[in-house]
């Protein structure tokens, strides 16, 4: 409410703590994501890899393809279509670590820094909350709820206000996750138009992007997760596909191939070096 | 550490919908799964497209001047078939669009109503009302910024939260081996 009628108010103070944050313990961000990875590496070679999240003798839910379309259009969907070319072109003209800008060096650190942001690390963060989640749900019967997932520590106390505080953190990320979200998307295909059409961008074209956008995922809501979801999730895979078949076969191919193997070398060392500190 | 905040701010919601599909796998299956190939997958991606761009800004075109939410549409028009690679890009982010309000209505549903996998369809319907209105409002006022602002400080909280789970999981999975050991159910 307060975000809603005095925006600039809000905008300064908030701003000025989430710049605290990020000077002072910018080092703990890049600390616990690497942790981590390592923790997800660990689990999958350990033993308790075999470990079922559900009853023993279950089977998954959906097949291996639209498990991964689904993991996908939920884990990356607008950003990357609204970041694929953005992201590493401003890596390389406009804001690279060390190198100038528009050179060779730069080009190999934009690649580079892109794929440590959008690699496992960004997933590894995904997969530690749902793993969590989904291993009380589905094997001990727990609600799928973040504080259900502290009673082993903190035991019966989660049922009261601090376990309310923390799923109220959990609701009000969802809300201003998706709220961005839906912002960047009415952004994107109003720049769509502004690029084909001509049509400048205005608030009203994007409320009416929203409104049409709510209609049809209310239908999708409706349907159910094994209908509308799983539908849709497959029909994202298919457009990604075909547009991506498309840029491959008429752009740099060559270019493009070898960019993609010597920045994924880059990466592999990187990441195995443990020296994160050559990423940020 | 901007891009870390990020990924953390969106874990409730992403990760709360990959735990609800990912029923019945084991847990080696899940984390190759979830840390692989995705990541795989937006590697190729971003090469492809961030390639193709810097390709064509190196022999002149002036693409990092335009606005972000246009980019992907400038480095198109550099090549034939734009046309019809915009019109497939547009139907991409419309359903992608679909997808993630789709996927956060469920999420909300579940989280409000005790965990449920199902949440009753009127809850679904009061969310997705609920989260447009929101969206819009913070899109009229301005004030998303703020509120993203929150929301990456609410970040650093849920990083110790998100600590905290590991360790209840390591010690939760510790109790289930012994057990396992003890009555070799599997």
């Amino acid at each position: 409410m307060w975000g809603a009628f005095a925006p600039k108010n809000l905008e300064s103070i908030t701003g000025n703590i989430k710049s605290y944050i990020s000077i002072h313990f910018g080092w703990w961000y890049l600390l616990i994501v690497s942790v981590f990875v390592v923790f997800c590496l660990y689990m999958i070679f350990s033993p308790y890899g075999k470990i079922k999240l559900g009853k023993p003798g279950s089977k998954p839910d959906y097949s291996y393809s639209t498990w991964f379309a689904m993991l996908f259009s939920a884990g990356m969907g607008i950003g990357l279509v609204f970041y694929g070319a953005a992201a590493p072109i401003n890596q390389f003209m406009k804001t690279p670590p060390t190198a100038e800008p528009g050179s060779t060096a730069a080009l190999n650190d934009a690649m580079r820094i892109t794929f440590f942001h959008y690699g496992v690390h960004a997933w590894g963060i995904y997969a530690i909350v749902a793993l969590v989640l989904a291993y009380f749900k589905f094997r001990h019967d727990a609600p799928g709820l973040i504080s259900a997932t502290l009673k082993p520590i903190f035991g019966d106390k989660m049922d009261g206000p601090w376990g309310k505080l923390i799923d109220v953190i959990a609701v009000f990320a969802t809300i201003v996750g998706v709220a961005t979200t839906l912002g960047f998307g009415a952004a994107q295909i109003n720049g769509g138009f502004t690029y084909l059409a001509g049509i400048e961008k205005q608030f009203w074209i994007q409320l009416v992007i929203i409104v049409i956008v709510t209609v049809l995922y209310m239908i999708s809501a409706y349907s159910g997760l094994s209908k509308g979801i799983r539908y849709l999730s497959n029909a994202n895979m298919w457009l990604a596909i075909a547009l991506f078949g498309i840029m491959i076969v008429i752009g740099p191919t060559l270019y493009i191939v070898n960019s993609f193997v010597d920045t994924l070398g880059a990466y592999v060392e990187k990441i195995t070096a443990r020296k994160l500190t050559h990423f940020t | 550490m901007f891009f870390w905040a990020w990924w953390i701010a969106w874990s409730p919601f992403v990760g709360i919908f990959i735990a609800r599909v990912s029923k019945g796998r084991t847990i080696r299956e899940f984390l190759s799964g979830v840390l692989l190939v995705p990541s795989i997958v937006s590697f190729i991606w971003m090469t492809t497209f961030g390639m193709a761009a810097i390709e064509k800004q190196k022999a002149g075109a002036k693409l990092a001047e335009l606005p972000d939410p246009q980019m992907l549409f400038g480095v198109f028009d550099q090549f034939p078939l734009s046309l019809l690679m915009s019109i497939i890009a547009m139907m991409l982010i419309g359903t992608f669009f679909i997808t993630s309000a789709d996927s956060a209505t469920f999420v909300l549903g579940m989280q409000t109503t005790y965990g449920s996998l199902e949440p009753a369809k009127r809850v679904k319907f009061a969310w997705g009302i609920a989260q447009s209105a929101i969206a819009a409002v913070l899109l009229y006022t301005g004030g998303l910024q703020a509120l993203q602002n929150a929301l990456i400080s609410a970040t650093f909280p849920f990083s110790i939260i998100m600590v905290l789970m590991v360790y209840s999981l390591y010690k939760a999975l510790r109790k289930d081996k012994m057990e396992l050991e003890v009555s070799k159910e599997e």
